[in-house]
């Protein structure tokens, strides 16, 4: 559907339903949060990697290809706050005129670490997850209201839509102004800020007409709505969900009771 | 028929928003979310990568004025921080290089895209539009200091983040909005 890169595939993950793999999103990004050194943080991730692998069947090489740009943003973090930390007591070293402290080593790559970990963790999310059932799910499972819902879905149905209209305009464009063989950033900003109003315009008008019509369908008169598609919840979904929902209570437990030897740090920040 | 109907309404959180606002909000959260993982998002990370942290104030703009935009053409409490979360969604979802953090940044910021906009009266003008982006700018450096460890900057460049991040948000994400806008209701296309 559109940009989106969801790829169908016959794994556990698939099956789980949209509101389980959200509710494992949202215990692996606040455990990720949480974690204060490199060791906690690459604990997190390796759960993570280990999910999408075995139960959702992403081979290695397309999760490195996949994640391949976060890789880069984490790198870059990790360069960036060894170096712009304030300095430390302990042991450091130097790399040519800057100063670089173990503390301040050890502080980077749990954060770069954190930021891998939630760009995998969504990618697998993304991977598994058809934005057609997900609606639904998050409706019947979720109980969000189906208006709701139906925004959701609208999103994403509109991106198509857009994408051909985009199209069209740009075409009609390069007729008129003879600009298709123009290159560049310049041309490409052009580009965008010629598209913009048009597509934006089209599509609010579009909305007033498919507004009338829906509610001439009787859309949102009554609290429910049939579903086509047959729902069935996986209970891997539950299993998936409470394993990351147990690593992250072992986290908590771990910090709060100031595990031997280690210093007890703020769950956010690390400092 | 009426009891039915005024149950339905009773029960229904929704009951404020018509169908054409809910629309409204879903078009421009789609937009937004897509230009966000594959136009904003590459210059997002140049950007920073040559600047810092405060480069924010040269890309979060990009992220964050249609929020503000969806906020001015309805004018009613919680479009923005609904576009803004909901826009963050369809981020993810379309590959952010960000991820699941993108969720985070869409839900504080859009309480400041949000924030901006009630100071105002929901009032369609550049004041408000500004405020309401500077504000959410606010919510983009926490999240930055917290999510990305920036909040161990010492205090002397914290301050500095917070308000370059919010007068570039304000600035440019302000006038963008109100400028489209102004535009789309000059073009007849929304009331």
């Amino acid at each position: 559907m559109g940009p989106f890169i969801y790829e169908p595939r016959n794994s556990v993950l698939h099956q789980v339903d949209a509101v389980n793999k959200f509710v494992w999103l949202l215990w692996v990004t606040v455990a990720a949060i949480i974690t204060s050194t490199p060791w906690q943080a690459a604990v997190i991730y390796v759960s993570v990697a280990a999910t999408g692998i075995w139960l959702g069947h992403i081979s290695l090489t397309e999760l490195v290809r996949r994640t391949i740009h976060v890789a880069l943003v984490s790198a870059w973090l990790f360069c960036l706050l060894s170096v712009i930390s304030p300095s430390t007591a302990g042991p450091s070293f130097s790399i040519g005129f800057i100063r670089v402290s173990v503390a301040n080593l050890a502080y980077a790559g749990t954060l770069a670490i954190r930021i891998f970990t939630l760009g995998t963790a969504s990618t697998i999310v993304v991977l598994t997850t058809d934005p057609r059932r997900m609606v639904a799910e998050f409706v019947k499972y979720g109980h969000l209201p189906y208006k709701a819902a139906f925004a959701i879905y609208a999103a994403l149905r509109f991106l198509p839509l857009l994408q051909n209209e985009a199209r069209i305009v740009h075409h009609a464009h390069a007729i008129r102004a003879d600009v298709s063989g123009r290159r560049g950033l310049i041309a490409r900003f052009q580009l965008v800020r010629r598209l913009s109003i048009p597509l934006l315009a089209g599509s609010l008008r579009r909305i007033q007409v498919m507004a009338v019509a829906m509610d001439a369908r009787g859309f949102g008169a009554h609290p429910t709505r049939t579903e086509v598609d047959e729902l069935r919840r996986h209970p891997a979904g539950w299993i998936i969900a409470g394993s990351q929902f147990v690593l992250l209570l072992t986290l908590l437990t771990w910090k709060i009771t100031g595990n031997a030897g280690n210093l007890v740090r703020p769950p956010i920040g690390g400092t | 028929m009426a009891e039915l109907e005024s149950e339905s309404r009773a029960r229904n959180p929704l009951r404020g928003y018509s169908t054409k606002d809910i629309l409204t909000v879903a078009a421009i959260s789609a937009v937004g979310g897509v230009a966000g993982a594959i136009v904003v998002g590459p210059w997002a990370k140049f950007i920073e990568g040559l600047l810092g942290p405060f480069g924010a104030a040269l890309n979060n703009p990009f992220f964050i004025f249609w929020a503000t935009l969806a906020g001015l053409l309805i004018r009613k409490p919680g479009v923005a921080l609904a576009t803004s979360c909901l826009m963050s969604f369809v981020e993810v979802l379309a590959g952010s290089m960000d991820g699941s953090i993108a969720l985070i940044f869409g839900l504080i910021q859009g309480i400041g895209l949000e924030a901006g906009l009630a100071i105002f009266a929901y009032r369609r003008h550049l004041v408000a539009a500004m405020a309401s982006c500077a504000l959410g700018g606010v919510g983009c450096a926490i999240t930055l200091m917290y999510v990305f460890g920036f909040v161990r900057l010492s205090g002397s460049l914290q301050i500095p983040l917070i308000v370059t991040i919010a007068v570039g948000d304000g600035i440019i994400g302000g006038l963008l909005a109100n400028a489209i806008a102004t535009s789309l209701k000059r073009a007849g296309a929304f009331n």
